[in-house]
């Protein structure tokens, strides 16, 4: 009983020391990588936006006028719905031509049609509403059919 | 003539299995029957169930002595792979080629998760020793608790081979019944506001720190537990070469060919260690009751830890996720996820619940270290 004690005392101690051990280097390690990831984050994030007025020219050239119509559907609250880490900036890239598209068409003042600028994606709180997430999903409906289309 | 016949068949009938099995070996027939029938219709972990299964079959027939002792057969050769420690370093080598450990870098925290859960492990080891079993034994049972077949087989091959057979088939079947056994646990140890928490959203992880990160972790736990750096070594060479992107043709063989080849011998061989006269135990139903026992304490363990972890982050963490700490990867993560999705359908805890669940697989590695330099 004495021996079980003792390797239940010592197996627990070496197990937490040792992963405590691990814990600390990946932080310290990430600390140091990280910075370096967030500087790159920041490049993709102004390269999407570049990236952006290129994918709303294709996208004006490639679709027609039915599809754009569609895309102008999307709400203004499409920025706040969008994915949060950047990581697919064609993602990035063809939600903010969609953004752009829909400002295009709802606005009569030429000079405001790109006075809006996307700086960054954030994707909206997962734990909304039932009626938050029915109203999202209707929203979303006329574009459910785009991915079949292609 | 006729008389030569009649010997001839009498010797043959003599040395068939008919008149030679004794009830035990029937009863085995029958269990490993049963596990064929889990395996193939339960679908209890059937790519080891059914090998182990299947190697109990052959072990159990009379006169055949084809059991992993009987020397010269072709189970017996393949048996010193395990004998020797080999299989389960190079199943390790295949599980840490299909490994991410990008949530567990994203999140280092989830570490100690890892480490709460392997409490099974050694309040087992308390249980078996009040039991009477032997110190090493106590050791191979406790490590069921581990929740990892390759570890727990590992460390019974070398502190109490002949019950390799029963701890093996026991951490195996209670692997299956994870998604049975934990979710209980979890809901009668958290609150519905515990169980409800959003976490944010995990970091990306660069490239490097994904290469990095396998070889820190060899170094730090092969120096700290030279007895962990067989598995945990494998395991992190088999992530380095996924990681490393340079080697595509080795990762692909570690986490396809390699590891089912070492699969069929491993699960073959452990099955054909089960002979009647081991298996047919008061010592095998104790093994069965403390394997339940172990991974009931070490679900607990990684809930209360995750419940600490509620409170110091004050509610960032959901406790859900300590509960994959035990490993048995990625099972107990799913059931964390499955959990959370009862109590909130929109909770995605799947991801954060990972970290706990590979943090785990090391965990029960360095626990396996530590009883192998204790008791061996």
């Amino acid at each position: 009983m004495n021996l079980a004690g003792s390797v239940t005392i010592v197996g627990l101690t070496v197990v937490f020391a040792a992963l405590i051990l691990l814990a600390l280097i990946i932080s310290l390690f990430s600390l140091l990588t990280g910075r370096k990831m967030r500087k790159a984050l920041a490049s993709t994030a102004a390269a999407s936006a570049a990236s952006a007025a290129a994918g709303y020219a294709a996208a004006r050239l490639s679709a027609g006028n039915s599809r754009t119509k569609a895309q102008s559907k999307e709400p203004v609250k499409a920025e706040d719905i969008i994915a949060g880490s950047i990581e697919d900036d064609r993602i990035a890239a063809a939600i903010t031509a969609a953004i752009y598209a829909y400002y295009e068409e709802n606005s009569t003042n030429f000079a405001n049609r790109f006075g809006i600028i996307v700086k960054s994606f954030r994707r909206a709180p997962a734990g909304a509403s039932a009626w938050n997430m029915a109203g999202r999903h209707e929203l979303l409906i006329p574009f459910e059919g785009g991915a079949d289309a292609r | 003539m006729l008389a030569d016949f009649n010997e001839a068949i009498g010797n043959l009938i003599g040395r068939s299995g008919i008149l030679n099995g004794t009830w035990q070996q029937y009863v085995m027939i029958i269990i490993s029957l049963i596990l064929v029938y889990l395996a193939v219709v339960k679908k209890y972990e059937p790519l080891l169930l059914l090998p182990i299964a299947f190697g109990m079959l052959l072990a159990n027939v009379p006169m055949a002595n084809l059991s992993s002792y009987d020397e010269g057969s072709l189970i017996y050769y393949l048996y010193q792979g395990v004998k020797l420690g080999i299989y389960p370093p190079l199943i390790f080598l295949g599980i840490g080629a299909m490994t991410d450990f990008g949530p567990l870098i994203a999140n280092p925290k989830s570490l100690l998760l890892g480490a709460a859960a392997q409490l099974g492990i050694f309040a087992t080891f308390i249980g078996a020793s009040a039991m009477g079993f032997t110190p090493q034994e106590a050791g191979s049972i406790s490590i069921i608790g581990g929740a990892d077949g390759p570890t727990a087989i590992f460390v019974a091959s070398k502190l109490a081979p002949e019950m390799l057979g029963s701890i093996a088939i026991a951490a195996y079947s209670y692997m299956a019944l994870v998604p049975v056994i934990q979710p209980p646990i979890m809901k009668l140890l958290t609150t519905k506001k515990e169980r409800s928490v959003v976490m944010k959203q995990l970091r990306p992880v660069s490239k490097t720190e994904k290469i990095i990160f396998p070889i820190i972790v060899t170094i730090a736990v092969a120096f700290l537990i030279p007895e962990s750096a067989p598995l945990v070594g494998m395991l992190m060479l088999g992530n380095l070469i996924r990681e490393s992107g340079v080697a595509e043709r080795l990762s692909k063989t570690a986490q396809n060919e390699l590891i089912n080849i070492v699969t069929i011998f491993l699960g073959l061989t452990v099955g054909a260690t089960a002979k009647a006269e081991n298996f047919l135990s008061p010592k095998t139903l104790g093994i069965i009751l403390l394997g339940l026992a172990a991974f009931i304490v070490g679900t607990t363990g990684g809930v209360l830890f995750g419940k600490l972890m509620y409170l110091f982050t004050r509610g960032k963490v959901n406790p859900l996720i300590g509960s994959a700490g035990v490993s048995a990867v990625p099972m107990a993560a799913r059931v964390s996820q499955r959990v959370g999705q009862e109590t909130d359908p929109q909770n995605f805890l799947l991801m954060h619940a990972m970290g706990p669940n590979v943090a785990g697989v090391i965990g029960s590695a360095i626990a396996a270290g530590v009883l192998l330099s204790i008791l061996m």
